[in-house]
């Protein structure tokens, strides 16, 4: 269970061990489910580092000393180290600026290809739902109003929650003409 | 960093203090039991450069003492005979740790020169000696029981933290019992239990297995507190998401966060149960004679005749206080660098 | 008022396990007693006997632990062989004492540390501040023993106060304010060898209270309105402390027994400590688990008020538990 669908949190600050080096985190759950020797480990560590587009030779450094965005693409590596097929990402990108959410979506963008692999996005942010998404669900009340695929549930939004929702979040544009009128 | 250079400081302090005691064998010039019937009560032995002469020696050197006749019980020294010192002399044998014999000693006196440099006791005694082999009594039982209560308290803490649920509620009430009696007055009922004359080296265990087992209650609730908030932490609750088991996520995540909390326990904890000890020496329910404990060797101070003639058998006590004095420093500097790491 | 008689019986209940706890205590006890009247040849074995039946020492464990713990409760605490006297009374007596000694001793340590430490508090840093510091640790570092022994060393060598005892000899006869006086100058010595060694323990922890009140914001924003510093520090800070300040009074009154022990042997005050160490040596088990009862409850009931005084003086407290 635990190889197949794993979880990415919200602070990547708190779901990181501070005492635990880069490689330490990262190698983390292989040691616990007991795969591969010390030096296939470290390899490994390595290669996720790579795929998330962290630089060798931090692999010794520990999670404080590295930049907000990065101690997420830490923990991505961490998550994909077992393989899983199916990511969890808790508001993920909630803790990080603007531009690091950009740099962020577009490295699971990525992997999500090359690692053919399946997320569940639990997210405030619209845009990027509505950049990335291909299926999406409303919650309102702790329970799901409305489930549709992306395209759909843009261009028709049913729910009156989901209306809701769409009518608080006006594009930039619109913000400045309301201003200007 | 202040905190830092204070640790060092004491570590320091700490060390050469252990060290002496250690090797105590090395540094007394006599055995602990060596009595010396003609010079009881005999003062601090005055090391000399310059004889009576005017004549300036290279090595120091001591007097002999005899009879004071205008104060009887004194001493004056006797001019007429002096006796070198000598280093790195072969003496009585001795144990290092128990294990490693040896005869070599730091000071010695030539021919019948006494060295007496904190002076003897009742017995003829030499304080020195004695404080230095007593310390191996003392100090071992507020080590060894400080160590025995901190780790029972760590297991009890963590098994009572970490599970919660009815474990932490029977391991708290319990807690709570021990909580609940005076420690000095329990450390004395469960003493009273135990026979009143038995081997010395039973005596040791004895009080160290007592001391410890009472103590664990405030570590415990202190760790439990730790680890409670520390397995709620997020990497902790990832690690169970990569199916972590309970052992794993104890040794590698939540203890670790315990680490400050336990020193600075370990470190409040020995100079108490030192402390503990020499009340017990002290008022004869600990180690016996002929063995030295600073408590002993503190109990003939209850005398008043001894209490305000003869200083030197304060001196033991006021030695005491550089060891408390690195203890306390060290705990303080650990409580300083915990508050700074939490923040 | 729920929590009140929560807080009660958890007390009792406390109060239970350790009275079963000093039960097995007694057990433990390898020979009692009679193991010298029996060395004894005058005495017979069917006296012993008899004697050991009149205890109700021949009847199984649990008969005699509710025997026991009833007995106790009516106030009979048994017997002292060794000073062939029942032992309650014996420990009111010394009880007496050992409460004049500590009550006085904390009272006086309180009454130094608060203004003391309050004070450091306000002027962090200051030169007063440092020197308290320095003085405290230095006062802690110094083992209680040494404290006592020196102080006895002064009363003997003055001659200013007597060196030991409640009580001068012959005192009996006089009058009351005669008496009351002639304790007070025994009270002296111990009294404030004790209020010494408790008082840097004290003062250190409120200053620390008091600085974590001080630290907190709403006190910052009292002084942005204006208010003056001697009011944040009195109506506003000190309040804010003193739910800390009352754990500490509950834990001060804990440990006010073992720290006074010490004391009452070194400076011969007839308190409780002398009374326990006495009956170890002479084996008088009764006694012995008597005094570690009753030192159980003072500190149970010194916890109790604590609670108490927290859920007055803590409208937080209240609202949880109502």
């Amino acid at each position: 269970m635990h190889r197949r669908v794993q979880l990415i949190f919200q602070d990547p600050t708190t779901a990181l061990n501070p005492r635990f080096t880069a490689e330490e985190i990262i190698t983390e759950p292989l040691v616990i489910q007991k795969m591969g020797t010390k030096d296939a480990r470290r390899l490994r560590a390595q290669e996720l580092m790579e795929q998330v587009g962290l630089p060798a030779r931090s692999a010794a450094k520990r999670p404080l000393e590295f930049s907000g965005g990065q101690r997420q693409r830490l923990a991505i590596a961490r998550a994909l180290a077992l393989e899983p097929k199916l990511l969890i990402l808790d508001e993920a990108l909630s803790s990080l600026d603007l531009v690091n959410q950009q740099t962020i979506l577009k490295l699971l963008a990525d992997l999500r290809e090359t690692h053919s692999l399946t997320y569940i996005h639990i997210s405030h942010d619209l845009r990027a739902v509505a950049e990335f998404a291909d299926d999406v669900a409303v919650m309102s009340e702790r329970r799901i109003v409305e489930q549709k695929p992306a395209a759909e549930l843009f261009a028709h939004p049913e729910h009156p929650d989901t209306q809701a929702l769409f009518a608080a979040m006006p594009s930039l544009e619109s913000i400045y003409q309301r201003r200007l009128a | 960093m202040k905190s830092r250079r204070k640790l060092w400081g004491a570590l320091i302090l700490l060390a050469v203090f252990h060290a002496l005691i250690l090797f105590a064998g090395f540094f007394a010039p006599y055995g602990f039991a060596v009595q010396d019937r003609e010079m009881p009560f005999a003062p601090p032995t005055r090391l000399h450069f310059t004889d009576a002469r005017g004549k300036v020696h290279l090595r120091p050197f001591v007097y002999g003492l005899k009879d004071d006749p205008a104060n009887p019980g004194a001493y004056v020294a006797d001019t007429s005979e002096l006796y070198p010192l000598r280093f790195f002399v072969r003496g009585a044998p001795y144990k290092v740790a128990g294990l490693i014999e040896s005869r070599l000693h730091l000071v010695g006196v030539e021919g019948d020169g006494r060295l007496f440099l904190m002076g003897t006791d009742g017995y003829g005694r030499d304080q020195l000696s004695r404080f230095l082999y007593g310390g191996q009594i003392s100090l071992l039982a507020g080590l060894l029981a400080a160590a025995l209560s901190v780790f029972l308290g760590v297991v009890i803490g963590a098994l009572a933290g970490f599970y919660g649920g009815w474990i932490d509620e029977l391991l708290m009430r319990g807690s709570e019992i021990f909580l609940a009696l005076p420690w000095l007055y329990l450390l004395f009922a469960v003493r009273a239990a135990l026979p009143l004359h038995i081997a010395e080296w039973q005596v040791f265990l004895l009080l160290v297995a007592v001391m410890g087992l009472i103590g664990w209650a405030r570590p415990a609730r202190m760790i439990r507190g730790v680890v409670l908030s520390a397995k709620e932490r997020k990497f902790v609750l990832a690690a169970r998401g990569f199916g972590a088991s309970d052992a794993h996520l104890l040794f590698q995540h939540v203890l670790p966060q315990t680490y400050g909390v336990v020193f600075t326990q370990i470190a409040l904890l020995i100079p108490q149960y030192v402390l503990a000890e020499v009340t017990l020496s002290f008022l004869g329910l600990g180690v016996g004679e002929p063995m030295a404990s600073w408590g002993t060797l503190l109990s003939s101070l209850q005398q008043y005749y001894v209490l305000s003639s003869y200083w030197w058998m304060f001196l033991p006590a006021l030695l005491l206080i550089p060891l408390f004095l690195g203890y306390y420093t060290m705990a303080d500097a650990l409580q300083e660098r915990l508050k700074s790491v939490s923040l | 008022m729920r929590y009140l008689a929560r807080r009660f019986v958890h007390a009792i209940l406390l109060l239970l396990a350790v009275s079963f706890f000093s039960f097995a205590l007694l057990q433990l006890a390898p020979g009692d007693f009679f193991d010298e009247m029996r060395l004894n040849p005058q005495i017979s074995e069917r006296t012993v006997e008899a004697i050991r039946a009149q205890y109700g020492l021949d009847r199984p464990l649990p008969v005699r632990y509710e025997r026991w713990l009833g007995a106790m409760l009516k106030g009979n605490l048994g017997y002292s062989m060794a000073t062939n006297s029942a032992v309650a009374p014996l420990l009111r007596v010394r009880a007496r004492n050992t409460l004049l000694l500590s009550g006085t001793a904390t009272a006086l340590a309180w009454l130094l540390a608060l203004p003391l430490g309050v004070w450091s508090a306000a002027k962090r840093g200051a030169l007063g501040d440092r020197i308290g510091a320095l003085a405290t640790s230095a006062i802690l570092t110094i083992p209680d023993m040494l404290l006592f022994l020196g102080l006895l060393l002064l009363a003997a060598r003055t001659g200013w106060f007597p060196t030991g005892g409640m009580v001068s000899p012959g005192i009996g006869e006089a009058n009351f304010w005669s008496r009351a006086k002639d304790i007070a100058f025994h009270l002296v010595l111990p009294a404030a060898g004790l209020a010494l060694v408790m008082t840097p323990v004290l003062m250190r922890h409120v200053r620390a209270a008091m600085t974590e009140a001080l630290d907190s914001p709403f006190i910052r924003a009292a002084r942005g309105h204006g208010i003056s510093r001697g009011r944040v520090l009195f109506r506003y800070a000190l309040p804010a402390a003193s739910n800390s300040l009352i754990s500490l009074l509950g834990f001060s009154v804990a440990t006010m027994l073992s720290t006074s022990m010490l004391a009452e042997v070194v400076l011969s005050w007839p308190g409780l400590g002398p009374l326990l160490v006495e009956s170890i040596f002479s084996r008088d088990v009764y006694v012995v688990v008597a005094v570690v009862m009753l030192s159980s409850v003072f500190l149970v009931m010194g916890n109790l008020i604590a609670d108490l005084l927290l859920f007055v003086s803590d409208p937080r407290i209240r609202l949880e538990n109502e």
